[in-house]
């Protein structure tokens, strides 16, 4: 009953009671809206790993990942990765790593080998599954490379250039060769484009003069939140000579912009429910004051106090759930819509990528949908329409009957 | 006299006003600050970037940003300071070569920048790399070289060490010298921190066999500012040689350009949808504050008040509650950034964005850029929000008004 009253009280002045609505239902929309944005922006580190060749779990020596020395390799790394426990459904590819100076009749460029098996690679490097001239390498190609776009255009490469490579070997001893250019990757990461090779293991070996090792193991899982614990059992199943550190050890700004940005989400819904709040207030304020005397005479009639301030805060929870419907109504589609579109696009601006911290965020952003911070955001709603109910409610409650009464 | 009328209705209710007021207020201290946070930012980075390896200006042999090719150099340098020296005074010099290389020490090799400066122009705001450990360069090049701190790391050499670089000279020769590691340097940078070996300018220049000739004239202004394009014209005047480019910071580093323009951008319009909802609420309490004087409103137009002037009244008030919306915000913005301080950032430090090292901590200076942006939406968030009402009163006819109460 307390419902109905609060329902009918709601609708005694209608424009006031849809402004209310309105300000409250879009300020909800724009901190939705908002928080699906910055979610977006980082959604999923999957991508960004792809965009980078990076792993949820990298495996390698111990020591690897600090130095990036040779002679820091994996033995037998066929036998190693069937004793691993791995899940069925990752993605997992064997690098050799070599440092290299990579030089052509332009020029010369400091680079990064990455010596791979190119079908495993593939899967866990964005930028070899968007090889834009020439074709992508052949497992059994051990005088090709596939280069960067940023490194073809330094050197003036093309398909079918040679490329020259000098790189020290383990020994001491400095390597050289000469190898085609079979074709030309596109990297969002120009750091990437301008400064990776890739060839096969088998080549990289021979050039670096390594036996049968590989340096890395990249592991890109299906689900980032496994990270920890498939590095805990590689660890153990490996032995004490294995180091598998996780995308939040070796990236740690992503993980802490997804801290930061359910705090700026929060701050902002608080902020802007403040302001419409404070509206809110005005409009209760006003419109209990309207009613004291018809208040005044629902307490010289017997309800109590708590009873007057349960009308008005019924009346708050009608404005609330009304300001959730049109707010989440406005603000979910769109952020769903934009899942699959591209809402905002700055690539023209800004180039498609932005090199962030050892690697790259896309600049054109999707939406990401959370449920959990709208319906934070909405319980934000609430929690600030009953506040401003409550102190009006509360002070014509405290009111004795006889002066409401007596106030037109 | 309407100014008084207007100024004493506002304290009628003063209640109400008060939580106008408090609404705008809060709305222009979201503004002003974001703004004071940003530009803060901007006015840091900048300040790294156009003080390390940037400088605001460079002057270059033509085309060698696109193509930083060896042999693309400045032949004559020395013309080219002086050029700069008569059109900017006071602007500092620091010229760099720009090569690769393979860096090696005794167990380990990299591919490496190889960089050549002259440690006596790189000094106080105008200086590429920070010592991190051991000394500068001597004065003089005595094949001494510092290495990148990442670098260093890798290659496992130290303060004391020797390292072996091998590249091509411009001839097409191959160069291959040892130097003595004398420190480790920090350039600001991930990328040129894990790849940067800095040689002296005499020694570059001898490595790679280019004579007097360098790549880069680093500019760094004495007034700088973001803007550069008129102490960039003006050197291009001087220079009138078409052998040589003169690029600004922005056109060094575009990227940043383009992020700081999208991000003023995009906090505009959160600025316009912030007081969108705030004018809502101005609207609501107007509506109420013309509804309970419709009979006085009456009562004026009867008494020969033109509609024109009761609509000009009530916009008055909207105005004058804007005004003192943007007072309050605009103490509350100085009350924040006094109390805030710095803000650490120190989750980002040792990252960088578009190469560019984050500053760790921010340190906030007012901006009054922002007051003046949330000046205009405040004023106009209360106008409009007051016009409906407005607009309303002014067209009631004064004999069913002054019925009403």
């Amino acid at each position: 009953m307390l419902l109905r009253l609060g329902w009918r009280n709601l609708w005694r002045n209608r424009r006031r009671t849809l402004i209310n609505l309105a300000s409250a239902g879009l300020g909800l929309a724009l901190v939705v809206f908002y928080g699906g944005l910055l979610g977006g922006i980082v959604a999923d580190a999957k991508q960004e790993l792809d965009d980078a060749a990076l792993g949820h779990v990298e495996i390698a020596a111990k020591g690897w990942h600090a130095r990036r020395l040779l002679a820091t390799s994996l033995q037998n790394p066929d036998e190693l990765l069937k004793k691993l426990p791995l899940p069925a459904d990752a993605e997992v590819s064997a690098r050799v790593v070599v440092r290299a100076l990579a030089s052509s009749a332009h020029g010369a460029q400091g680079v990064l080998l990455h010596g791979v098996d190119p079908a495993a690679e593939r899967k866990v490097a964005a930028y070899l599954r968007d090889v834009r001239q020439g074709r992508e390498l052949d497992p059994a190609d051990d005088r090709g490379v596939v280069v960067g776009d940023g490194l073809a255009e330094r050197l003036s490469l093309s398909v079918g250039s040679k490329l020259r490579l000098t790189a020290q070997q383990a020994d001491g001893e400095v390597g050289a060769d000469v190898f085609r250019v079979r074709g030309i990757f596109h990297s969002i990461a120009p750091a990437i484009g301008k400064g990776h090779v890739i060839m096969t293991q088998s080549a990289a070996r021979k050039l670096a003069g390594l036996p049968a090792v590989v340096h890395q193991v990249v592991v890109q899982l299906a689900d980032a939140n496994q990270a920890d614990a498939v590095a805990a059992a590689v660890v153990q199943a490996a032995g004490a000579g294995v180091e598998a550190p996780t995308w939040g050890e070796l990236l740690p700004i992503l993980k802490s912009m997804d801290g930061l940005i359910g705090l700026i989400q929060w701050l902002i819904g608080v902020f802007v429910n403040v302001v419409v709040g404070l509206g809110i207030l005005n409009t209760m304020l006003m419109s209990v004051l309207e009613r004291t005397h018809e208040l005044g005479v629902l307490q010289a009639l017997g309800t109590r106090p708590r009873g007057v301030v349960a009308l008005i805060a019924a009346e708050s929870f009608w404005i609330a759930t009304l300001a959730v419907a049109l707010g989440l109504g406005l603000a979910l589609p769109l952020v769903a819509w934009g899942e699959q579109h591209v809402l905002l696009d700055f690539s023209q601006a800004m180039g498609e990528g932005m090199e962030i911290g050892g690697t790259s965020l896309r600049m054109a952003f999707h939406t990401r949908l959370s449920i959990g911070g709208a319906l934070q955001s909405a319980a934000l709603v609430y929690a600030m329409t009953l506040a401003a109910g409550l102190w009006p409610a509360w002070r014509v409650s405290r009111l004795p009957p006889a002066t409401a009464l007596r106030s037109v | 006299m309407w100014l008084a009328l207007a100024w004493r209705n506002l304290w009628r209710n003063s209640r109400r006003t008060l939580i106008t007021v408090a609404a705008l207020g809060l709305g222009v201290l979201a503004i002003t600050f974001l703004h004071t946070y940003r530009e803060s930012v901007y006015g840091q980075l900048l300040d790294n970037v156009t003080s390390g390896a940037l400088g605001h200006l460079q002057i270059h042999a033509a085309g060698w940003q696109k193509n930083p090719e060896l042999e693309r150099v400045i032949a004559d340098p020395a013309a080219a300071e002086a050029a700069v020296r008569k059109s900017l005074p006071g602007a500092k010099i620091a010229p760099r070569v720009l090569g690769y290389g393979l860096a090696g020490s005794g167990e380990q090799s990299t591919g490496a920048a190889v960089f050549g400066l002259d440690p006596s122009r790189e000094q106080a705001d105008l200086r590429f790399v920070t010592i991190a450990k051991g000394k500068h360069l001597s004065a003089a090049g005595q094949r001494e070289a510092l290495v990148g701190i990442d670098l260093a790391e890798q290659l496992g050499v130290g303060v004391g060490g020797e390292i072996v670089l091998v590249g091509a000279a411009v001839d097409g020769s191959v160069a291959n010298d040892r130097y003595t590691v004398v420190g480790l340097a920090d350039a600001g940078s991930g990328e040129l921190n894990g790849s940067g070996v800095f040689l002296h300018l005499a020694d570059a220049q001898a490595f790679f066999g280019l004579g007097a000739g360098v790549h880069q004239l680093v500019v760094r202004l004495a007034g700088g500012g973001e803007d550069v394009s008129r102490p960039t014209a003006q050197l291009q005047a001087q220079l009138s040689n078409a052998e040589l480019e003169v690029l600004s910071w922005d056109k060094i580093v575009p990227e940043l350009k383009a992020t700081m323009t999208e991000k003023r951008k995009a906090q505009a319009a959160l600025a316009y949808v912030l007081f969108a909802l705030v004018g809502l609420g101005v609207l609501n309490a107007m509506t109420m504050a013309t509804l309970e004087r419709t009979r006085e409103l009456g009562v004026l137009a009867s008494l020969g008040t033109r509609p024109r002037q009761l609509l000009g009244m009530i916009l008055l008030e909207g105005l004058l509650q804007g005004a003192l919306g943007v007072a309050v915000g605009a103490a509350l913005t100085v009350a924040t950034v006094y109390a805030v301080g710095d803000i650490s950032l120190e989750a980002f430090a040792k990252q960088d964005m578009l190469g560019i090292r984050f500053p760790s901590t921010i340190h906030l200076a007012l901006h009054w850029g922002g007051l003046l942006q949330a000046l205009q939406v405040a004023l106009w968030t209360a106008l409009v929000g007051s016009l409906l009402p407005a607009w309303r009163a002014a067209r009631m006819k004064p004999a069913e008004a002054t019925r009403s109460y």
